[in-house]
């Protein structure tokens, strides 16, 4: 089967449970997973943080069968999806925002395992070598060299390094310096909820791109079944990892670096080095369905994966010295909440279209996409604020989202009424 | 799926596209022209520089009319003379003299920028850095495009660097004084053969996309006359001498133009070189898999002595490769009775006994460089003077023998 936006043919349309799973987790999961565990440890209680892991993650399977659902019949990637909701000019935004996404994706991640990786491999150069833009090189290429093939090699490097991911993520749980808090509070907490429900929507969004090359829409559900179950212990398994991680996201060099713990530093090199790896090669995979949308025809095909991969690194490399971090975390911020609100409206979208059973016309995919640009418009003010928000960025995306499909639909009502 | 070699290979090119392509690519070479002027003076300098480019025209007609099938490559070549072990041996110590000069150039256009820049020396270290692998990137980005994007950016490249060298001339407040009166230097000459001799080798890489033979020897006449013209021009110029915004600039995108193009070239001849060991490598995949691979090695090796070592060595096998091809070329047109295995085994023997004896000259101080060079050389000459004396001699010993059985019976 064919999808409509794409320019040149969909390959590799017979992955398999496994093939799918170790997408998700080795290359897609694994880093956000570990982020918002300790982000949610920060604010909550260890075993609460357990209890709000829980639910959220029950919550984001029910969401992502939807996602799935959409993507099975035609084999639609996220932007054919959204073409269909959001209309041809909405698909541009989301083209792009896809593109914008990987990029403050790609530099964030080689930024922060260059930056650890440089700090745990202690090798001897003259002092005047820049180790980290080093290590930031030979990420940045490694990731380019794997994206070259698009989702062949991307399936290749996830389902052979998952393995050894999971060995290395077992080996650190083993020998991380970690004693269990008393039983204190236990509690769900609305922030945790959000905070998980935040983080894993953007990535929600963009499963289409990797879901629609599954062989059935079986294999496709529980493939997703066994990722979210990965998911919660990989989520559940990360909050041991505050001992050696700060809030800072930095690593603890006294618990890491000392000669008894080498051990636990090679786990995290092997763990850290092709998590970045994975996720980059991932990362350009799904940018390329917006380069599709955006680019000329003459730079769309196999070689797209080479000239995103190559552009990414080159951006990722000339680029550090010039923006700063604060920058880097509201683009991400920003570009994550974006996709969060694309996904709220898909899900919305999706469930109007199966009661109502038609497909959504041009009145439908206008008002999506002034909400789905209200919401990120809204939301992106809000993180350039920096000052603390009493609502989340998630509850004002969907209240937003709400309002204005509610509002169109009855002044289109009223309208109607009156002429 | 889109086909990538459908508009990938470019095989109807004229003289003046072909012809560009090494002008526009002759990279850090052209310096050349002030070193020996400050070592020989200039009238020696100029004198040596053109000798040497009519050796390498020379060299240059010989290695392009090796095969009389058009459309070989150099590696092509060099295995019909030394046969599959020859070419792979070569093929491997030309793709790393490649890799290494995508790294040289890297890291002598960085610093030719700072020094032109006048930057501070604590952003030097990052920037230079960042900048070097960001230029190694955006060729290996480039290099997809084949011997079409080559072509295309040579076609405008070249015009632009005539124009710099005519522009830097005109301005230049530099004067060389004429030491002595004009004359040859035998080291003048063989360094300014040398340092083209790899290229010329592989000219019949991309010479094998000229429209027809005759469009090659036009292009190659081109490459040898402005190359002897920027060459030699060098020596009047000063690039860090520019002081005004304008001149400034002018120089940094002259020296980004010459980067470029070269390291494309580099990308391209050591596609063909990696070709021999994986076959179907001349895609945009194998000329941006190179790209990476000579940004990565920038980026961890940079130019230390262990390198200039391998360095210098490279550059003897390959001028000793160069000249027992030019002399297995010559035999093979006059004496028609070796055979062709026997042949091929001779040379792949001559040329590896001249590495062996550059590489023992290389490893003494005293020896390093060019003398280590020249004894590699003289020592394959010799080597294959001799085997070609003494099957000869033999032969023809043999002849008499059986002619004189003939004539008993």
């Amino acid at each position: 089967m064919k999808s409509h936006a794409h320019a040149h043919e969909l390959h590799d349309t017979e992955q398999s449970v496994w093939e799918l799973s170790a997408i998700q987790l080795s290359g897609w999961t694994s880093l956000p997973i570990l982020a918002t565990s300790l982000l949610i440890l920060q604010q909550n209680s260890f075993y609460g943080s357990i209890m709000t892991i829980i639910v959220g993650n029950a919550i984001l399977w029910f969401i992502r069968l939807g996602i799935i659902l959409m993507t099975y019949k035609k084999r639609k990637s996220t932007l054919d999806i959204s073409r269909d909701y959001l209309g041809n000019f909405g698909s541009y935004f989301i083209g792009t925002l896809l593109i914008l996404a990987t990029l403050a994706w790609f530099i964030a991640q080689t930024t922060a395992a260059s930056n650890t990786l440089t700090q745990l491999i202690a090798i001897e150069e003259h002092p005047s070598i820049n180790k980290f833009v080093q290590m930031s090189v030979l990420l940045g290429i490694l990731s380019t060299f794997l994206c070259m093939e698009g989702i062949v090699a991307l399936k290749k490097l996830a389902t052979w390094t998952f393995p050894f991911l999971l060995a290395a993520f077992v080996v650190i749980l083993v020998t991380v310096p970690f004693k269990l808090p008393p039983q204190n509070n236990a509690a769900l907490s609305l922030a945790g909820l959000s905070l998980v429900l935040g983080s894993s929507l953007g990535i929600t969004s963009d499963m289409p791109t990797f879901f629609r090359h599954s062989k059935s829409l079986t294999s496709s559900i529980i493939a997703l079944t066994i990722v979210q179950v990965m998911s919660l212990a990989l989520a559940i398994a990360s909050l041991f990892f505050g001992a050696i991680i700060s809030n800072s996201f930095e690593v603890n060099s006294a618990a890491v670096l000392s000669a008894s713990n080498l051990l636990l530093r090679i786990a995290l090199i092997v763990f850290l080095f092709l998590s970045a790896i994975c996720a980059n090669v991932a990362n350009v995979y799904s940018a390329s369905v917006g380069w599709e949308v955006i680019a000329p025809k003459s730079l769309v095909g196999r070689k797209e994966y080479l000239i995103l991969g190559l552009g990414l690194t080159t951006i990722f490399i000339m680029i550090p010295n010039a923006l700063s971090a604060k920058f880097l975390v509201v683009a991400l911020e920003a570009t994550d909440t974006s996709l969060v609100n694309l996904c709220i409206i898909l899900i919305i979208g999706y469930i109007l279209n199966r009661q109502t059973e038609h497909q959504p016309n041009a009145f439908h995919q206008r008002v999506n996409f002034t909400a789905w640009l209200l919401s990120t418009l809204v939301t992106t003010f809000l993180y350039l604020q920096h000052t603390p928000m009493a609502l989340s960025p998630l509850t004002v995306g969907f209240i937003i989202v709400l309002l204005t499909i509610l509002t169109s639909f009855v002044v289109r009502r009223i309208i109607r009424w009156c002429f | 799926m889109i086909n990538l070699t459908k508009h990938f290979h470019s095989d109807n090119q004229n003289f003046f596209e072909i012809g560009s392509i090494p002008n526009a690519a002759i990279g850090l070479s052209i310096v050349i022209g002030s070193q020996l002027a400050n070592e020989y003076g200039a009238g020696i300098a100029i004198c040596s520089i053109v000798v040497g480019n009519l050796i390498l025209w020379i060299i240059g007609i010989s290695v392009i009319s090796i095969n009389e099938q058009h459309g070989n490559t150099g590696i092509d070549n060099i295995k019909l003379f030394f046969g599959r072990v020859g070419g792979l041996i070569s093929s491997l110590i030309l793709m790393f003299a490649f890799l290494n000069w995508y790294a040289f150039h890297l890291t002598f256009s960085t610093q030719a920028l700072n020094q032109l820049l006048h930057l501070d020396n604590n952003l030097v270290l990052d920037l230079s850095l960042r900048f070097g692998v960001m230029l190694g990137l955006l060729c290996a980005l480039l290099s997809v495009g084949g011997i079409r994007m080559l072509k295309r950016l040579s076609i405008i490249a070249f015009p632009l660097l005539l124009i710099f060298h005519s522009y830097a001339i005109s301005i230049s407040d530099q004067s060389i004084t004429l030491k002595g009166t004009f004359g040859l230097s035998f080291y003048a000459v063989m360094t300014s053969v040398l340092l083209l001799l790899p290229g010329v080798i592989n000219f019949p890489t991309f010479f094998r996309h000229a429209r027809s033979k005759a469009h090659a020897y036009l292009a190659l006449t081109m490459f040898v006359v402005f190359t002897t013209f920027f060459e030699i021009s060098t020596i009047w110029i000063n690039f860090y001498s520019a002081v005004s915004g304008f001149n400034i600039i002018v120089t940094a995108v002259f020296i980004s133009i010459m980067l470029t193009t070269c390291n494309l070239l580099n990308i391209y001849l050591a596609s063909a070189c990696w070709r021999t060991i994986v076959p179907n490598f001349e895609s945009p995949k194998g000329f941006a898999i190179i790209g990476l691979f000579g940004t990565l090695t920038y980026t961890f090796i940079q130019i230390s002595s262990p390198v200039q070592f391998l360095q210098e060595l490279t550059n003897s096998y390959i001028a000793c490769l160069g000249v027992v091809l030019m002399f297995a070329f010559a035999a093979r047109i006059m004496i028609k009775h070796r055979p062709r295995k026997f042949d091929k085994l001779m040379n792949l023997v001559t040329w590896l006994f001249g590495c062996v004896i550059a590489t023992i000259y290389e490893i003494k101080p005293a020896y390093k460089g060019l003398p280590a060079l020249l004894n590699g050389l003289t020592a394959s000459i010799l080597f294959f003077m001799t085997i070609i004396f003494i099957e000869e001699i033999v032969w023809a010993l043999r002849k008499k023998q059986r002619a004189h059985v003939a004539k008993v019976k």
